[in-house]
């Protein structure tokens, strides 16, 4: 066990992790209709493979780039391509092209998927390269290319593989369920990943919530050289990548645009390392992801395995439906999350969680004045002052936003969280990070 | 119909109105046993103190916003016209009576405005800082120059640069000096002495009253509404401390750095920090959020500052008392110290130097 630093700053919201923390994975139905998203990652957008009409199996590529950031996707179902038209991207919020799959109910198998081997077997090009064809993201919620990840540029030496099992998001437990019920499968995927990137030490982190889940990574982890677990008291935004190396390692990572390569660590989500290793044993890519459907307005909350492309009105519905009107559905946690403003929306790789809140739980406080209790420079884990950067993109100061470190902000939504005033703090210092960045983009 | 806004979907539950309930509450033992010890002429003052706080907010938002504008003028020249009535032979002994009640039917009229809480305590704490044995109207005015021009002026809640109480409370004390440094509660007990501790202490007599802790921690003393006990206060500030709704840095920075100097300077630390409006000022008015600094090494250099002023001014200044100058005067250099006192940003290698313009 190793002796974690913490972090400065950060909260402590209700967790509510009680509504699915004791329900087992269960698979969701098949979707008759896969809407899949041609860009569900950072990066390039994909190119479709495919044209309408055309029959696809499970597994076959559908989309890909030749982009070096970018992944690529593949057919959740076996069926005929309906169209390949805009469609709702439920992080973005506008239309991306997307292509439309109306299954044949037969989930039959494309070729290629054939299983690859383990993290023993393979040589880290070998599993780089399978990495890149499985269009496997950082699952946590970002989705980033894993591919991009595990290939550090030349001259960057990686030392320690962080294993992100926090889930700090209240609500969340599809990686609590994953490190609990799938640990063999956690563990398989950072050996792989460890390989692939070329690093000896990873440390696999959970918050002490999940004492149960701690447990089974520690039985799966019997006899495994070269991995550890790290138990972290539970603090908001633990998860988040800066946070966690410097709760684990002490480490800082340099301003934007430093990596966590910057100090020699590599993070990745549970999520992401149990999905690989998925891969490794069938040979499926990345088709379906384990989702929490939660909230005190979901009929019978759960943890699913959804394919990727399934509607998220056809998710809910699965899990029992809703209790009279929804105030707000939330594609991830409370703290983090994108609301949505349509329930067709489809899940993509980065959906971690649906959360559904009553009209009265999405009811917002009338605020007052700023009154200047310091509790969000508190609260700031990145050690900013977000009273200030408001007021001045209130004010239209731009230079002075800069100079408050705006572009520093990790979007983490403390700030707003405790302010006592109800001032929506990150939302504003979004806006001035947007602002500034048109700016330079602008050329001024 | 979905509700779309942007991240964070969930709110702490503590708002503006929970953490000025928390002050009121935490002043509260303060206030009742001052009104037990002195009776009703402390009563008025806190009521005539807190009411019109509270009649001039309404006011002036009413104004400012322009809202129901011909009936709030209607109510200011109400409010206004009734210290007239003190000319009146009969009415003059009950003339803050009728203000006050004056007071809670205007209230009454405007019961949908939104009280943040703010004005309630900056009337309790300016009732705090005034002597009991006053004329009605000192509080009243001095309720006028805490709200209009303390803080309103500036723009309202958040805006100001003083503390608005202890804006009234100087404004009082150069205007009215004859009011503010007597009419001090007498001590039932000990009727030999009308003056306060510090008083007796600036005139040498320091000798007398410095080994009494017990009067200044429970009540016999004489000094203002809010210094009747060091204990009562010093409880309070414990529990707005427990509950979170202070930074304990500047009331220890404060009474930490008055004892030390007090030490140095061959006084007793223990009677310096019990007497006066030390207790009071360290828990209650250094540590205004809006007028005191927002980081953990600068809350310590303003409790640093507050205490250093304080004692500088009670030892070698021609008053007895400095804790109201002290503090306004690092009011003043909070901005300074905001800007100077950045905490380090996570992965940048030096101190932010890049503060302000």
């Amino acid at each position: 066990m190793i002796a974690v630093k913490g972090f400065r700053g950060g909260v402590h919201p209700p967790t509510n992790k009680h509504l699915t923390e004791d329900k087992p994975i269960r698979k969701a139905s098949e979707p008759a209709r896969a809407i899949v998203l041609l860009s569900q990652h950072t990066g390039a957008p994909c190119e479709p493979l495919v044209k309408v009409g055309d029959y696809v199996k499970v597994g076959q590529k559908i989309g890909d780039s030749k982009a070096f950031v970018s992944a690529s996707v593949h057919s959740p179902v076996s069926g005929k391509v309906a169209s390949i038209e805009p469609w709702i991207h439920p992080a973005l919020g506008k239309k991306v092209p997307a292509v439309i799959i109306d299954s044949d109910g037969q989930s039959t198998l494309h070729e290629s998927v054939t299983p690859k081997g383990s993290a023993e077997s393979l040589s880290q090009e070998e599993i780089r390269a399978i990495i890149r064809e499985s269009g496997l993201v950082g699952l946590g919620g970002a989705c980033f290319p894993t591919a991009v990840k595990v290939s550090p540029p030349k001259g960057k030496t990686i030392d320690t593989f962080l294993l992100n099992g926090a889930e700090c998001e209240p609500y969340l437990t599809a990686d609590h369920r994953i490190m609990l019920e799938r640990a063999d499968l956690v563990v398989e995927g950072a050996k792989a990943l460890m390989r692939a990137a070329g690093v000896r030490k990873g440390i696999i982190c959970i918050e002490d919530n999940k004492a149960d889940a701690v447990k089974a990574v520690e039985r799966a982890l019997r006899g495994v050289s070269g991995l550890e677990i790290a138990v972290l008291p539970t603090h908001y935004p633990q998860g988040a990548e800066k946070q966690l190396i410097k709760a684990v390692l002490g480490r800082e990572v340099p301003p934007p645009p430093g990596l966590p390569l910057d100090v020699g660590v590599v993070v990745s989500n549970v999520g992401t390392a149990a999905a690989l290793a998925t891969t490794l044993r069938t040979g499926l890519p990345l088709i379906s992801r384990i989702v929490t459907v939660t909230g005190q307005s979901v009929v019978e909350p759960s943890n699913l395995e959804v394919k990727i492309g399934t509607l998220f009105s056809s998710v809910i519905q699965d899990c029992g439906g809703l209790k009279g009107e929804p105030g707000k559905l939330i594609m991830g946690g409370p703290m983090m999350g994108v609301a949505q403003y349509t329930m067709e929306a489809p899940v993509v790789k980065g959906t971690s969680g649906l959360l559904v809140m009553s009209p009265e739980e999405a009811r917002e406080e009338e605020g007052t004045n700023c009154i200047r209790c310091g509790r969000c420079v508190e609260a700031c884990p990145v050690n900013l002052m977000p009273l200030f950067i408001r007021a001045y993109t209130e004010a239209g100061k731009w230079d002075m936003v800069e100079r408050y470190d705006a572009f520093d902000c990790i979007e983490c939504g403390c700030c707003a969280y405790v302010c006592p005033a109800k001032i929506p703090l990150v939302q504003w210092i979004r806006l001035g990070k947007n602002e500034l960045m048109s700016r330079r983009k602008g050329g001024k | 119909m979905l509700k779309v806004t942007s991240s964070p979907h969930i709110r702490a539950q503590e708002n503006t109105r929970y953490l000025m309930r928390w002050v009121l509450i935490a002043l509260a033992p303060s206030a009742l046993y001052s009104v037990y010890l002195i009776g009703t002429n402390a009563l008025s003052v806190i009521l005539v103190s807190v009411l019109s706080c509270l009649g001039v907010e309404v006011i002036w938002h009413n104004l400012r916003d322009g809202k129901h504008v011909s009936r709030t003028w209607w109510e200011l020249v109400f409010l206004l016209a009734i210290p007239l009535l003190g000319m009146v032979p009969a009415l003059g002994a009950f003339v803050q009576w009728i203000e006050c009640v004056a007071i809670l039917v205007v209230l009454w009229f405007e019961r949908e405005h939104r009280f943040d809480g703010s004005a309630a305590v900056t009337g309790l704490l300016l009732a705090m800082v005034l002597p009991p044995m006053i004329p009605w109207w000192v509080p009243f005015f001095g309720a006028i120059l805490a709200i209009a021009i303390g803080k309103e002026i500036f723009g309202g809640l958040g805006y100001n640069v003083f503390n608005p109480a202890l804006v009234a409370r100087a404004a009082l004390l150069i205007s009215w000096p004859r009011y503010l440094t007597a009419g001090w509660f007498k001590p039932v007990v000990d009727a030999s002495t009308s003056a306060t501790p510090l008083v007796l202490f600036k005139n040498r007599l320091g000798a007398e009253v410095s080994a009494v802790y017990g009067p200044l921690l429970f009540s016999n003393t004489g000094g203002c509404i809010g210094e009747v006990s060091a204990f009562l206060l010093l409880l309070g500030g414990l529990v707005l401390a427990w509950k979170k709704v202070i930074h304990v840095e500047i009331p220890l920075a404060y009474l930490g750095t008055m004892a030390v100097f007090a030490a140095l300077a061959h006084n007793d630390p223990i009677f310096h920090l019990l007497a006066g409006g030390a207790m009071l000022g360290a828990w209650f008015m250094a540590t205004d959020y809006v007028t005191s600094p927002l980081t953990t090494k600068g809350r310590i250099l303003f409790g640093v500052g507050c205490g250093f002023i304080t004692m500088l001014l009670r030892l070698y200044g021609k008053a007895p008392e400095g804790v109201t100058y002290a503090i306004l005067f690092m009011n003043m250099l909070t901005p300074l110290i905001d800007r100077s006192l950045r905490p380090r940003v996570y992965g940048h290698i030096a101190k932010p130097v890049r503060g302000g313009k």
